[in-house]
């Protein structure tokens, strides 16, 4: 559940770094860059954790599907966990040129 | 009722006071499918036992009185108390699997991670860089032996 919750998160935020987006185009967007199909209740569960995390932030809208945008503190996250991660697969990349 | 709106009845008011609109709005642009409910259902029932361990003092979530709130607080403590107590034994396995294969460190390591458990405890979890999995350390360190 932790890593489901963590893998939502970090494409909810690789989605909203090109601009903010509502529930339906975030859904659309993480699909087409990564062939996730999340689900309504995993999103919201895990925009509500961001937004108290204060890595995103709703903006304010007249339509029911209201959009959110990634904040300054966001942005630190996203850099961070791909910083991460491209170490990850330089590791994975070395070991597998020696095979 | 339509079976949109039964699904965004599971979550609590005030998550719905808060976040219906806009998701019933994305339930209307979803087909739906047995993956979709079961996603939603999950999903409600931890937004319920997540207001549940916050408010302590205002349980509505299980049927609104005062006797079934004292009894749903009473079963969610004990699974999350159980929680650490179940984490040690599986830690307690694995580290018995190690010993078995004779490992002198438990496994190569890239990444470290924690898991806290409301009561303080913690785990230590080590990522094997064989299998690319995580696993619990229980060897007494709280550090992650070093990738060869």
């Amino acid at each position: 559940v932790g890593e489901t919750r963590a893998n939502a998160a970090f494409l909810i935020l690789t989605s909203l770094a090109t601009g903010p987006k509502h529930g339906y185009a975030m859904v659309t967007d993480i699909s087409a860059f990564s062939g996730t199909e999340l689900g309504p209740g995993t999103l919201y569960t895990a925009l509500q954790r961001l937004e108290a995390d204060g890595l995103i932030a709703p903006v304010p809208s007249e339509d029911r599907r209201r959009p959110y945008r990634i904040t300054p503190a966001g942005l630190a996250t996203l850099r961070s966990l791909s910083e991460d991660m491209r170490k990850l697969m330089g590791v994975a990349a070395r070991r597998l040129a020696t095979r | 009722m339509s079976a949109r709106s039964r699904l965004l009845s599971l979550y609590p008011k005030e998550w719905r006071e808060r976040y219906g609109v806009e998701f019933e709005a994305l339930l209307e642009h979803t087909a739906l499918s047995p993956r979709l409910v079961g996603d939603v259902v999950v999903a409600a029932l931890g937004a319920r036992v997540a207001q549940l361990w916050r408010r302590p003092g205002r349980l509505h979530a299980f049927g609104g009185s005062a006797g079934r709130g004292r009894i749903a607080r009473v079963v969610l403590s004990l699974l999350l108390a159980t929680a650490p107590v179940a984490s040690g034994a599986v830690g307690y396995y694995l580290g018995s699997r190690d010993r078995e294969a004779d490992m002198p460190t438990l496994y190569p390591a890239t990444e470290s991670a924690f898991r806290t458990y409301p009561t303080g405890t913690f785990t230590v979890f080590c990522q094997d860089v064989r299998t690319m999995t995580w696993v619990a350390l229980t060897k007494g360190s709280s550090t992650c032996p070093a990738a060869p």
